[in-house]
């Protein structure tokens, strides 16, 4: 992890200008303050009161203050004991809070828990106060505020270092050290404490910025550097009554205070940041609605016309910051899906069959996009459209069905409100109908009344999957996609799902993409099959004439692979 | 809902009797004898050649209450403390309680003003930065918050002074002069803790964002705002709120720091203004309130929390 973490910091640095500045800003800082005594020869507590508050020039860059002092050399010797200050109390507070985390999280126990109470009641108090408090009651001065310091931080280093040990502790091969003998010191000094390297270092950046800061506010309330002595915090102290006269006092300390915290925060916020490149679920542009360009009207399912259909439909990987930039994903991919039918699409996993499905809901998000042909709903070609006029579509005239129902439902909502604001966002239902029709398709689906005023972590996956289609079929859409519906379901609520997509799709005339990698399941519902691998179709055809006489040498090797059939033709048995 | 608030409370009170022996012992343990030090500076700040008399010590001993053995030295400042008695300021020789209670309002008036102004500006960077992540927006809204967890609120607070009330003379500067007295101060304290929120909220909204359930909520044809509003803020605001003793810690903490930049008369000043006569009995009580008011905050949030996720609610129904 500690050479992940300089690896990220290399690379960061090498696209970011702004970092190689501080850090070259920050570093000459610090090694001004280290040589201070070379570079300037003036004493910074030497006084002349000739020479009072003089604005910066050149024997004097940063001025002088209410004393005559040079502030330049102040600041640079007062650097010494401000970083030398959050150097020791670093050390302290990282060697206290490791070692007692390491020993509460390993032994566990009377000791662990003796910890975790004076780790619980020193966390009762607010960081800083508490600081304070310490520092007042032992008089103030250097020592005072390192202790001061390290009696408030350490707590929180101890407790996150003593989750890392009991994860550490019980990995494999410590404990097969333990089980082989190994002395207690070995194994803490080697195995635990080598893995929790990453971890401490990560968390000493992280804080860094936080105990300067915490140190600088001490000594600029009194509590550190007796006064003739120069330290950052306390020379702001001294300055701030004098602004308007002397402006150079403050800003001179204030800014080297706030680049140095500044740049311990930029790169813990790099050190920190493994959130991009997720995919965002929502529109681009959150605050301007896009123009709808279409206002699309599926037509109800009666032509003969295809209700979606694929032409020609090519996927990339387009965005440059992907590892997989200008990779493939579905390759002049055509078929499509007729009214009242219902569509098998078989594929392995990365056959880019889940791509298609997103594909027929408008939901393609960088880094995919698609680069070639088109995607038709009822005849009308999608390519123009914005998300609002995709969000007409969906849940209105398309619904979606995906794989896990564990985690399709949001948490917080109750399930009658999850179902009704589908119906609530399209008008597609009468405001007076609606409690009538949450009702109707609540037993649609087999689920009891009750189910309504219920939270998702209540129901059991296969339940929460019913929600998931009530959800997609409560405005009777004319297409329903169905992703993988019941790959996350034990093999007996796979079934009753199953069955429950197929009933529902024939009561009211739905067209279902089926999308799965199980053939078993394919068989049950679809009418013809799709069979794809490494984004083309490799072979469509009715599901009866595909699974009786399979042409392609791929389809073959799947039908064999089915376990316990021997090329037998459907029905095939779940 | 009712056995989780009496269990939290309970849990709060144990906390707050922690607090108690922390405070009591940490007069104790410092090295030294307390009595003696107060003496010296008191009679002679700074040097230390006075000769003290053996008597004067032993009787500020005992009204420090360090006599005796220590168990019943505690109980002895527990009862005094539970009838409400915080001891006498050594400098003023009033009863502390009362000298405290005449700033409290001061430093709640400036926490909550500085709680307004930080989620003023914590909620709309926060989510501006997770709805347009890795754009300009996101990259605008994170500079912002880096420079105000940077900027060290003591060093804001006199650059604010000097930018409002010296040059531009559009704010008072120091102390209460009225209503807009609070605008600075609240400023520098709110920004200060704005970070952390808005950092937290960010992370944790575009987590919420790039859950399966936003995909699906966005498969059901949902507007832009039931989107954010009713499906993605709620579930970010619960990490947020288990972190947020991080932030009430900064807020209280920060409190002290501003109220002596601007002589806002609350209590933290009042414990500055202590610490250089060494009046022991008052950094203790000013400590024992903060620590008081720190676990009460957790405790109202802890209560909230569970307002917002049912998933703990029925869990409290069920085990409670």
């Amino acid at each position: 992890m500690a050479d992940r973490l300089l690896r990220n910091l290399a690379a960061a640095l090498r696209r970011d200008p702004l970092g190689c500045v501080l850090l070259a800003l920050v570093g000459t800082l610090v090694l001004l303050c280290l040589l201070a005594p070379i570079v300037t020869r003036t004493d910074p507590t030497a006084t002349d009161f000739a020479r009072m508050l003089m604005p910066p020039s050149a024997e004097n860059w940063l001025g002088t203050d209410d004393f005559g002092r040079d502030v330049f050399a102040r600041l640079l010797f007062g650097g010494r004991t401000s970083l030398g200050v959050a150097a020791v109390a670093v050390m302290i507070v990282m060697g206290i809070g490791v070692v007692a985390g390491i020993v509460a999280g390993y032994f566990g126990g009377a000791v662990d828990l003796v910890l975790g109470k004076l780790i619980d009641v020193l966390m009762a108090f607010p960081r800083l106060v508490l600081a304070i408090a310490v520092a007042a009651l032992m008089g103030g001065g250097i020592a005072s505020l390192i202790v001061a310091i390290s009696v408030v931080a350490w707590p929180a280093y101890a407790r996150i270092l003593r989750a890392f040990t009991l994860q550490v502790a019980n990995e494999g091969y410590v404990q097969a050290a333990r089980t082989l003998g190994t002395p207690v010191w070995r194994i803490l000094g080697g195995h635990v404490a080598l893995n929790l390297i990453g971890p401490i270092l990560v968390l000493a950046m992280l804080d860094l910025g936080n105990l300067i800061l915490a140190i600088s506010a001490l000594s600029f309330l009194g509590l550190g550097v007796a006064p003739p002595g120069p330290e950052w915090g306390s020379m702001l102290n001294e300055g701030r009554a004098l602004i308007e006269i002397a402006p150079w006092m403050v800003l001179a300390p204030g800014m080297a205070i706030f680049l140095v915290v500044l740049s311990a925060n930029y790169f813990a916020d790099i050190a920190r940041d493994s959130t991009e490149g997720r995919a965002v679920h929502g529109p681009r542009d959150w605050i301007a609605p896009s123009r709808p360009v279409a206002r699309p009207e599926l037509p109800s399912p009666n032509t003969k016309e295809p209700l979606l259909s694929f032409e020609g439909v090519t996927v990339d990987v387009v965005d440059p910051r992907s590892p997989y930039c200008g990779r493939r994903i579905l390759q002049e991919v055509s078929f499509w899906v007729r009214p009242r039918e219902c569509v098998g699409l078989i594929g392995e996993s990365g056959s880019g069959k889940s791509t298609l499905a997103m594909l027929a809901m408008g939901l393609t998000r960088p880094p995919l996009a698609l680069t070639g042909g088109a995607v038709l709903l009822s005849g009308t070609n999608t390519a123009a459209w914005r998300w609002d006029d995709w969000r007409g579509v969906r849940g209105r005239h398309v619904g979606l069905v995906n794989q896990d129902p564990l985690s399709a439902l949001n948490p917080v909502l109750t399930i009658g409100d999850q179902i009704s604001e589908v119906m609530a966002a399209h008008d597609a239902v009468p405001t007076g109908a609606r409690a009538g029709r949450l009702r109707a398709v609540v037993d649609d689906v087999g689920l009891p009344a009750s189910v309504v005023g219920r939270y998702p972590h209540e129901l059991s996956g296969g339940m929460r999957q019913r929600v998931v289609i009530a959800m997609a079929i409560v405005n009777r859409p004319a297409l329903l996609i169905a992703d993988e519906p019941t790959t996350a379901l034990d093999v007996s609520t796979q079934r009753r799902i199953l069955d429950l997509i197929r009933d529902l799709g024939q009561q009211y005339g739905l067209s279902v993409l089926f999308v799965s990698h199980d053939l078993r399941v394919i068989a049950r519902v679809a009418d013809r099959v799709v069979i794809l691998r490494e984004g083309r179709v490799v072979e469509t055809g009715t599901t009866a004439a595909v699974f009786a006489a399979p042409r392609e040498p791929y389809t073959r090797a799947l039908m064999a692979a089915i376990p316990g059939q021997h090329r037998q033709p459907q029905p095939v048995e779940v | 809902m009712l056995t989780y608030a009496v269990k939290r409370a309970a849990a709060a009170l144990v906390a707050l009797l922690g607090t108690t022996v922390v405070v009591f012992l940490l007069l104790r343990i410092i090295p030294g004898d307390p009595a003696t030090a107060v003496l010296l500076t008191m009679l002679d700040p700074g040097a230390g050649s006075v000769e003290l008399s053996m008597a004067d010590i032993e009787a500020l001993q005992a009204e420090l209450g360090l006599t005796g053995p220590l168990p019943v030295q505690y109980l002895e400042w527990m009862g005094e403390i539970l009838r409400g008695n915080l001891g006498t300021s050594l400098r003023s020789r009033q009863p502390i309680m009362g000298e405290l209670a005449t700033r409290i309002p001061g430093t709640l008036t400036l926490a909550a003003a500085s709680l307004g102004v930080m989620l003023a500006i914590a909620i709309p960077c926060g989510v501006l930065g997770a709805l347009y992540a890795g754009r300009p927006t996101d990259h605008l809204s994170r500079a912002i918050s880096l420079l105000g967890e940077s900027l060290p609120n003591f060093f804001l607070g006199v650059l604010l002074v000097y930018l409002f009330a010296l040059w531009l003379r559009w704010l008072p500067s120091m102390g209460w002069q009225g209503p807009d007295s609070i605008v600075l101060p609240a400023l520098t304290l709110g920004t200060g803790i704005a970070a952390t929120t808005a950092r937290l909220l960010r992370s944790s909204l575009l987590d919420t964002l790039s859950q399966p359930f936003m995909l699906m909520a966005e498969a059901k044809g949902l507007s832009r705002g039931r989107l954010l509003f009713r499906h993605a803020l709620r579930p970010a605001l619960i990490p947020v709120m288990t972190a947020s003793s991080l932030v009430l810690g900064g807020l209280l903490g920060g409190a002290v720091v501003v109220e002596t930049v601007f002589a806002w008369p609350g209590v933290g000043r009042y414990m500055i203004e202590a610490i250089a006569g060494r009046d022991y009995p008052v950094i203790q009580g000013f400590t024992l309130f903060m620590a008081t008011l720190f676990i009460v905050l957790n405790f109202i949030v802890d209560i909230l929390y569970r307002l917002i996720d049912p998933r703990i609610r029925v869990e409290v129904r069920r085990h409670g």
